[in-house]
């Protein structure tokens, strides 16, 4: 458990955020030029970019679902805290902090939950997308993974969060 | 009884700061687990509502919108603004609300909005003696026509849950934009029309304000430029929606890295992954606000809202107005995305059976949940621009009150009781 | 349940979830809540029927996977092709050249009925039946060229739905294609993205098109059908007779259907002339060479995803 204390600078934890980061630039800089090139192909050379559409689509699930991970990541999912404003005690702030990191994880654990089954369906039932006839597991991973990390981010930040709350209690603040 | 209990737990996770799309789940799991239905429908179906090329539009602009902030590319549009309204007592307030409707012609969001012109503005404001509470309070106010002049996140939210054609959606905005825009500035002139304390630029012959305006103009013009390729490429038949929002993001990038050189390559980069965070963080959001409506509609919550406004009132212009303060406590409950995903499905349905266009609806939705952004206690706007600005909420709170009832809700009012403000343009630019 | 029936054997009521695309104008809904009426009568109460209409619980990917689930009992849908290929085969291009040959292609027992029932049934789904809505023609802003000729350049670009079986058809009889979402579609053609679009009955082009479109062509291209389909699971844990009173009812009621497509085809390009919208017909003897031309050229292309056997076996189907 003490390795949680400081996961932030090891490498698995460095690693895992790159992986995010470089999907989430690529799958920007793709989304756009793919768009950018059906307008062409529309204007310039009177065709179409048959199937461009379901393509941006599987992109679009990754950029989405990254995205969201590192919201989780960089502590930035959009809240509206309104309790805290009103704790002015630091002790009881903290641990108001903790209810609600527990909340979040035991619901965020459950939508993984629900979301590895539905990835599962995917394995089993193999759909696949109408014009190139690819997986759409493609894009369903991505919401998996997408849940397995926050699960991940939100379980690390409650146990660090709890230790500093212990500690501080111990200093007596 | 089981859908005040939802709700409940859905304020409570909320006022706790569990962040909103968990929230959301919550409250859904809460009705899966008592309603006795199947949960393994839910991720799907949040899948299958999210697979849309619509909905797409929505992080190219905030990459547009990125891209634009880090360029510095709102400067310029502040330059040109100020050197007609830069001269009158409360005339740099009028360049701040003005600068922010022209900033929202390329910006889709609020906040975007708020945060790239408030870093431009404050500091000139303050420098010009202006309080920094009313300061603070009129750009945030002024931050909302980023959503109500097009093109706009939360049009092309409501556009894609009602099923609407997201050029309708913009053009029944706009009007009800460009009169917030009129009211903001008449309010601020009002209040500060004693204030002594403010510096006012000494007036100049009108040829050296042409001749200013002119150079600060064609510095602006590419920046001018991308409304004129945003909106002309959508309206001029060029591009849907969805490609126009990547046109710009191309567009903005040499704008930003060559003529403004305020984006260095490596800052390209990292605004894609901020921008794509921001994305991540409000599709989350979508994602459960979607399972949750699927939910609301399944618990016939519609029908059931729908029944006690009627036993209240058969006459249209009251359910209007209950409606409306329906969506104005939404509003002081949460910020504008949360509200377009979790009003439009529900809300949609009442006001057709009403008789009410749901484009007309479009607009008095984006007035309403704008306003929202203003109101606390969840007010995303008055604290970000409270922080950018360096002021207290309480110092906001009296210009805050006076926008809200002499800017605010006249033109909610006009814009619910009037349809044609928010129709005509579209009516006239799109027939039908 | 303290009342006068807690000593009899009591027969369990069971509540199916109906889930249609249909808008509650359609004809679909009419037919929805005629069926429901019907099954709760025969049924007397044991089968009752909740309609979900206009895509509230999603849309036709969404609840056809929900019909294989068994989150959704009964689905009015168009059908997707995401969980087998072939499931698209209803929207092949000519699939018939008019309504005589549609009766015969649609009915109960007919090739396509049969395969379909057999794909549905591998996915634990009940296929009750086709369900009719109207031929499909092209609504444009500009006139075509070469109107009557399949295979000739027709000298504008039109929408098609993002599915080759539409697109296909189109290319060959001589249309240049983009797809484009169906929701912008309608400001495409009033923006001149496009100049015409292939997608919907006169019904569409009347109710959705008819400001912005100038001529409308009926080339019976393709056929707008959906489907009455049922979770099997659900379907079977019924008794013998209430699952004959549920499928009659929905094999008739879709049966019913193709005479009120073909009355409604009538009725709208009437309106789409009233609305000034200059409709033009071709003869049978037109419909039966673009259909030969295009049988021939788009089938072969089609193939690969709806098997040569399925195609094959349409092919030779016809009499
Ligand atoms: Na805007
Ligand atoms: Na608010």
């Amino acid at each position: 458990m003490t390795s949680l204390d400081n996961i932030q600078s090891l490498g698995f934890w460095k690693t895992l955020n790159h992986f995010q980061k470089f999907v989430m630039a690529s799958t920007s800089i793709l989304i756009v030029l793919m768009i950018c090139v059906a307008v062409v192909a529309r204007y310039i050379f009177q065709s179409d970019f048959y199937g461009s559409e379901e393509l941006i689509s599987m992109l679009a699930f990754w950029l989405y679902f990254m995205g969201a991970a590192q919201g989780s990541h960089d502590r930035s999912q959009i809240s509206a805290d309104i309790v805290s404003c009103y704790i002015h005690d630091e002790k009881r702030r903290r641990a108001m902090h903790i209810v609600k990191d527990v909340v979040t994880l035991g619901v965020c654990l459950l939508v993984t939950f629900w979301a590895l089954k539905f990835v599962a369906w995917g394995f089993k039932m193999h759909p696949k997308s109408p014009v190139f006839r690819l997986p759409m597991l493609i894009p369903h991973i991505a919401v998996g993974l997408g849940f397995v990390l926050m699960s991940w981010y939100h379980f690390v930040y409650l146990v660090q969060d709890i230790r500093t709350h212990v500690r501080l209690v111990r200093a007596d603040r | 009884m089981t859908i005040a209990i939802a709700m409940t737990i859905l304020v409570v996770t909320l006022f706790i700061g569990v962040p909103i799309p968990f929230a959301f789940f919550s409250s859904a799991a809460y009705l899966i687990y008592t309603g006795g239905y199947d949960p393994s429908f839910l991720l799907p179906y949040g899948f299958s509502k999210m697979n849309s090329i619509v909905l797409l539009t929505i992080p190219l602009f905030i990459m547009a919108g990125g891209v634009m902030d880090k360029g510095r590319i709102g400067d310029k549009l502040v330059d040109v603004v100020d050197t007609i309204a830069g001269r009158i007592r409360g005339g740099l307030g009028v360049v701040t609300v003005v600068t922010c409707a022209i900033f929202g012609a390329v910006s889709g969001s609020s906040s975007a909005t708020v945060s790239c012109i408030g870093s431009i503005m404050m500091p000139k404001l303050k420098r010009a003696g202006y309080p920094v509470g009313h300061a603070a309070a009129l750009l945030a106010s002024s931050g909302v026509l980023g959503i109500l002049i097009p093109p706009s996140m939360l049009m092309i939210l409501y556009a894609w849950m009602g099923n609407q054609s997201v050029l309708a959606c913009f053009l029944a905005a706009f009007t009800p934009g460009l009169i917030l825009t009129v009211l903001l500035s008449a309010v601020n002139l009002f209040l500060l029309r004693n204030n002594t304390e403010i510096e006012v630029r000494p007036a100049e012959s009108f040829g050296a304000t042409a001749r200013q305006f002119a150079s600060k103009s064609a510095k602006a013009s590419p920046a001018l430029m991308m409304p004129v390729i945003i909106l002309g490429g959508i309206y001029g038949g060029f591009m849907t929606p969805t490609e126009a929002a990547a046109v710009a993001v191309i567009y903005a990038i040499p704008v930003a890295m060559f003529i403004y050189k305020g984006l260095k390559t490596r800052d390209l980069v990292a605004t894609l992954i901020e921008s794509a965070t921001t994305t991540g963080v409000i599709m989350a959001m979508m994602f459960a606000v979607m399972i949750l409506s699927r939910l609301y509609i399944m618990e016939n919550l519609p029908e059931q809202i729908m029944g006690v406004l009627t036993s209240v009132s058969e006459n249209k212009y009251v359910i209007m107005l209950m409606i409306n303060v329906f969506m104005i406590i939404m509003g002081m409950l949460m910020d504008d995305v949360s509200g377009v995903l979790l009003g439009t499905p529900i809300l949609v349905p009442l006001v057709t059976q009403l008789g009410v266009d749901p484009i007309h609806f479009a607009a008095i939705m984006g007035v309403n949940l704008g306003l929202g952004n203003v109101t606390p206690p969840t007010a995303p706007l008055l604290y970000l621009s409270g922080r950018i600005a360096g002021a207290p909420v309480n110092q906001m709170m009296r210009t805050t009150i006076y926008l809200i009832i002499f800017a605010w809700l006249p033109t909610l009012l006009i814009t619910t009781y009037i349809p044609e403000v928010s129709l005509g343009l579209v009516h006239w630019l799109m027939g039908n | 349940a303290c009342n006068d029936d807690a000593g009899k054997a009591e027969t369990k009521s069971v509540e199916f979830k109906f889930a249609t695309q249909h808008p509650v104008e359609h004809m679909a809904h009419k037919a929805a809540e005629r069926i429901k009426a019907r099954v709760e009568k025969e049924t007397q109460g044991r089968v009752t029927i909740k309609i979900y209409p206009a895509n509230q619980l999603g849309d036709a990917s969404q609840i056809y996977e929900e019909v294989i689930r068994g989150s959704i009992d009964i689905a009015h849908i168009t059908v997707p092709d995401q969980y087998d290929s072939r499931l698209g085969i209803g929207f092949i291009p000519y699939i018939a050249r008019d309504y005589d040959q549609i009766r015969e292609v649609f009915a109960k027992g007919s090739f396509i009925d049969t395969e379909m029932a057999k794909m549905h049934d591998a996915l634990g789904v009940k296929f009750f039946s086709y369900f009719g809505e109207g031929f499909i023609g092209v609504g444009a802003v500009e006139p075509v060229e070469n109107m009557k000729q399949p295979g000739v350049e027709k000298g504008i670009m039109i929408r098609v739905p993002g599915l080759d079986v539409f697109k296909f058809g189109g290319e060959e009889l001589g249309f240049r294609t983009t797809s484009i979402p169906y929701s912008d579609t309608y400001s495409a053609l009033q923006t001149g993205v496009v100049k015409g679009w292939i997608g919907g009955p006169p019904n569409l082009n009347y109710l959705g098109f008819r400001d912005v479109i100038k001529h409308y062509y009926q080339y019976n291209v393709n056929f707008e059908s959906t489907q009455y389909v049922m979770n099997k699971a659900k379907f079977e844990a019924l008794s013998p007779e209430d699952r004959k009173i549920v499928e009659t009812a929905f094999v008739e009621e879709a049966q019913q259907s193709f005479l009120m497509a073909e009355s409604e085809d009538q009725m709208y390009r009437k309106k789409l002339e009233e609305a000034g919208i200059e409709v033009t017909v071709f003869t049978t003897q037109e419909l039966e060479e673009m259909a030969n031309y295009v049988r021939e050229h788009a089938w072969q292309r089609l193939e690969k995803n709806l098997t040569p056997e399925l195609v094959n076996g349409l092919r030779g189907s016809y009499k």
